[in-house]
């Protein structure tokens, strides 16, 4: 097999039994020519796992596309960075207050530990509490996952 | 049935009703006709330490994933979190968890980091039989939970392509959790059985790690002393044989073959390498290379292929491991 990127074909496997679409980035022409071979049927999963999508959902990016995108926090992506209860926090599913999340801004962003590991997704929220305003940094897909459900 | 499969049985039925095999297996909970092989094989006094290490629970043992993490680090990092760790000396990765630390194993942040994959280390062994190298087009015919897939990508550096197989829609979903966890993307999960699911041919190498009765894992789990007949063992080395005969068939000419099974039974290794030998004059077998007994070459009386004592068992009284039956074929086609 030849290793060559070619990152701009994406897969879209409709779920099995469910009414939304897994969305793959295969890392070789290889992979698709064996992946065919099989028939897209037979398959569960294949290559990166970039997101999923269903209905009121525009577009749900994956754990694994997480990871691969936080070499770029330094520089071109939405990232914050949480502190050690806040990791655990996040891991947990539970939504993180801003004083534990370093560089907080809303919206869609890429959740780093302070060691600089992708904890998963996340997004700032302000958000009424006790009749005060407060920033948090909700979950949105965090590693915790793979213990709580996985799949 | 497999008329030498029948052949044994009659002679595992007969030691069987030995007064001094029932009362062994009476003592420790097994059913009759296990103890009856267990003694054919290891005699008296190996039977009486086999089933004594039987009742110890496994210390457990995890596999660093030295694609992600410097193993000294992981090491240093979960000694941090209350965890004592001792290296094993095969295979190279492996650790023994002596203490654990805070929380449970399968929860830490480095396991959800996919740092590591908690794996006994005879099943751990395995891959290294198979010997994958990058650019290799390998399938894992019976894949999850998925410790195997992702060692094979580990020790290529997720540059094979794997085709990992898993007939039953529960068990899948823990292959793909494990596979993304541990930031692996060369592989396809095919959800089919692979005596049937459409699989491409000239694979260079192919993994059967064949369902098995799990007599190998009793020390995780004892209902298997007794959940288990001769006709479920029967039934099992069929499909076995089954499963091997396809694995021949998907691996190109010069191509690596590695049967395993979490099993003590021969029925389930020697047996089924046997019939294969027999059968398919293509395929011989090479060493494994892992620190394993030879396979059984004579059992009840009956003379199997010698070529099968380069074959190898894990045995939980001799290297405190699961039960595994390992063996390595070659296929060379005219």
């Amino acid at each position: 097999m030849g290793e060559q990127d070619i990152g701009n074909v994406i897969i879209a496997l409709g779920a099995r039994g469910g009414d939304y679409v897994e969305v793959y980035a295969p890392p070789s022409r290889e992979l698709l020519k064996v992946a065919v071979k099989i028939g897209v049927d037979n398959i569960y999963s294949m290559g990166l796992y970039v997101g999923m999508m269903a209905p009121g959902i525009w577009f749900k990016p994956s754990l694994p596309l997480a990871h691969k995108l936080a070499p770029l926090c330094k520089s071109k992506a939405k990232c914050v960075e949480v502190d050690e209860a806040g990791e655990r926090f996040f891991l947990y599913g539970r939504s993180v207050l801003s004083e534990r999340v370093s560089g907080w801004k809303p919206g869609l962003v890429l959740v780093l530990n302070t060691r600089g590991e992708a904890l998963g997704w996340g997004r700032g929220t302000i958000t009424n509490i006790g009749g005060v305003k407060r920033r948090l940094l909700e979950p949105v897909w965090d590693l915790g996952w793979y213990l709580r459900r996985g799949g | 049935m497999y008329e030498l499969l029948a052949r044994v049985f009659e002679k595992v039925k007969t030691r069987a009703s030995d007064p001094k095999v029932r009362e062994l297996a009476e003592r420790y909970g097994y059913k009759a006709y296990m103890v009856a092989r267990y003694v054919e094989v290891l005699g008296w006094s190996g039977t009486q330490h086999l089933l004594e290490a039987n009742e110890k629970p496994l210390t457990p043992t995890i596999r660093c994933n030295d694609y992600l993490i410097d193993c000294g680090e992981l090491e240093e990092r979960l000694e941090e979190k209350g965890y004592v760790l001792e290296r094993l000396e095969f295979p190279p990765l492996g650790f023994r968890v002596l203490e654990k630390g805070v929380g449970s194993l399968g929860g830490t942040h480095e396991y959800l980091q996919g740092y590591y994959y908690i794996q006994d280390a005879a099943s751990m062994s395995i891959a290294y039989a198979l010997t994958p190298e990058p650019g290799e087009l390998i399938v894992d015919m019976a894949a999850a939970p998925g410790g195997k897939s992702t060692q094979i990508l580990q020790l290529t550096r997720d540059r094979a392509l794997l085709v990992a197989v898993e007939k039953n829609p529960r068990r899948i979903r823990p292959l793909r959790s494990h596979l993304q966890r541990m930031r692996f993307s060369r592989y396809i999960i095919v959800l089919g059985d692979s005596l049937r699911v459409p699989l491409p041919a000239g694979a260079d190498r192919v993994l059967l790690d064949a369902p098995s009765t799990g007599e190998g894992i009793i020390r995780r789990d004892p209902s298997r002393k007794a959940s288990r007949s001769l006709s479920d063992l029967s039934y099992i080395h069929e499909t076995q044989y089954r499963l091997l005969s396809r694995a021949i068939s998907l691996v190109k000419s010069g191509g690596v073959i590695v049967y395993s099974a979490c099993s003590l039974a021969p029925e389930e290794g020697e047996l089924v390498i046997h019939r294969v030998l027999q059968e398919h004059p293509e395929v011989t077998v090479e060493p494994h290379g892992l620190p394993a007994t030879p396979g059984v070459t004579s059992y009840f009386s009956v003379d199997l292929d010698d070529r099968i004592a380069s074959c190898g068992r894990f045995w939980p009284h001799i290297h405190d491991t699961e039960g595994f039956f390992v063996c390595r074929l070659r296929v060379r086609r005219n």
